[in-house]
């Protein structure tokens, strides 16, 4: 038995009638409308809104700008007040961070820096919680230092909110998801280097967040950069770390890296047919 | 032709700027270490799997062949193997203490709970750093780091061992000791 409801007059009317059981002729080709409207059209939604199929849209906007992060690099570092901020804690002893916030969940909403967090320890930071709520905040983004020295590890990518769990909570709308993906950064500074992570491709991104494992995904990394610092004569260990961190999330994420003192200089890496990591400005 | 002399000519600078050496370069011996083929473990998992039958911490697996510069030993009386790969790396040559510490947050990236023993050894012409992540929460890889400047040559030894910490301390350190070039 199957019931519907239909609005008549605006009272709502309940019938019901048998269902036939089993559909002695089911339709090998139902009805079905994709996110564009189309009759069985090909798009789909990615975290960006509808793409693909009569969308005109293969990839979310971003995901189609090589610049993008070298870009978002070069503004975030710009912005006299994370400046100052490296400036501050590239040679911290301790590892040092601060949350980035976004004064409201629109666009229109202004970039805002967190107080900073020391750990007292020269390898960790925590920079938890990671919240989108009025109450404690839009959180963006963050940076920390790395006092020893070494390239962003897997963690650093990863920490954030989490993007599964915003995209299912019904009080947050599509839009937001977009703007948080679209503006996340993640800064870790060393005496020598800047690195920014941004998120290239947001359903990769997700789906590695979502299945995150910080133990695994560390001996991974070890393993990648053994390998690459072992085997690449004159590779030093900071190209090695970024080896490892572009093979595991290279499609999901930008990865880009300015000295310590420049300003917009931010580069682009990636690893070529030879599997080196090149620096390029793709801008 | 002109690019194979300009590559010839860079090759032989950088060699003679850092004055690192490669492994076919010198005659290496320690009295804890036999020599032993890559080609003889194709599967290190495995290898590790059937030989340690307790095994600890997380195996990793690697293809030792693919180390074309570096050599593979078994250590005396055990299962235990070290890969020693050289290692040309100005940024290490010439600034050691302020490299190492990378190179340690980068081979032992640590978790929540995990604790990593670090120690440093010199002696005659030599210098290394030791270090692995205590009581096997991370793999079973344990790592050295060697530079002997007498024999122009600086190294990254990869020993993947499953004794106890303890033992697998005092072995580091006489491999360490144990490094002799000729």
């Amino acid at each position: 038995m199957t019931c519907r409801e239909e609005l008549i007059d605006l009272e709502c009317t309940t019938y019901c009638e048998s269902t036939p059981d089993p559909d002695p002729d089911p339709d090998p080709h139902p009805v079905y409308y994709d996110c564009n409207g189309d009759h069985n059209g090909q798009a789909h939604m990615a975290a960006c809104g509808c793409i693909g199929g009569n969308t005109g849209l293969t990839n979310c906007p971003s995901e189609n700008d090589p610049c993008d992060g070298v870009r978002k690099g070069n503004e975030l570092e710009n912005n006299a007040a994370v400046n100052d901020a490296i400036n501050a804690i590239k040679d911290n002893n301790f590892e040092t961070g601060r949350k980035f916030f976004l004064s409201s969940n629109t666009a229109g909403g202004s970039f805002q820096l967190g107080p900073a967090i020391t750990s007292g320890s020269n390898s960790a930071v925590d920079l938890s919680p990671f919240t989108w709520d009025p109450s404690r905040g839009y959180v963006i983004g963050h940076m920390h230092n790395h006092p020893q020295g070494n390239a962003p590890n897997p963690s650093d990518v990863m920490n954030g909110v989490n993007l599964a769990q915003m995209g299912s909570m019904p009080g947050i709308s599509f839009e937001e998801v977009n703007l948080y993906t679209d503006n996340f950064a993640a800064v870790v500074v060393t005496s020598n280097y800047v690195y920014t992570v941004t998120i290239k491709n947001a359903d990769a991104y997700k789906a590695f967040q979502n299945n995150f494992d910080q133990s695994s995904a560390n001996q991974t990394w070890q393993n990648l950069a053994n390998n690459y610092y072992t085997n690449t004569a004159g590779a030093t260990i900071q190209e090695a770390g970024e080896y490892a961190l572009l093979s595991m999330y290279g499609n999901a994420i930008n990865l880009t890296r300015q000295n310590v003192n420049s300003t917009s200089s931010n580069m682009q890496l990636d690893i070529n047919g030879s599997n080196k990591v090149t620096s390029t400005n793709p801008c | 032709m002109k690019n194979l002399i300009l590559i010839v000519l860079l090759s032989s600078f950088t060699h003679i700027c850092f004055g690192q050496k490669m492994l076919n370069e010198v005659r290496l011996t320690n009295p804890l270490l036999e020599e032993i083929s890559p080609s003889s473990i194709p599967d290190a998992k495995a290898y590790h799997k059937e030989k340690f039958k307790t095994f600890k911490g997380n195996i990793i697996n690697k293809d030792f062949k693919l180390s074309i510069n570096s050599k593979l030993y078994k250590l005396k009386g055990s299962d235990d193997l070290i890969e020693i790969s050289p290692k040309q790396d100005r940024q290490l040559i010439e600034n050691w203490d302020r490299t190492v510490p990378a190179i340690i947050e980068t081979f032992t990236p640590l978790s929540s709970g995990m604790e990593r023993y670090t120690e440093n050894l010199t002696g005659q012409g030599y210098k290394a750093t030791f270090f692995f992540v205590k009581d096997y929460k991370s793999t079973n890889w344990n790592h050295i780091i060697y530079n002997n400047v007498n024999a122009g040559i600086t190294l990254v030894i990869l020993y993947i061992s499953n004794s106890p910490d303890n033992v697998k301390i005092e072995t580091m350190r006489n491999i360490v000791k144990g490094m002799k070039f000729n």
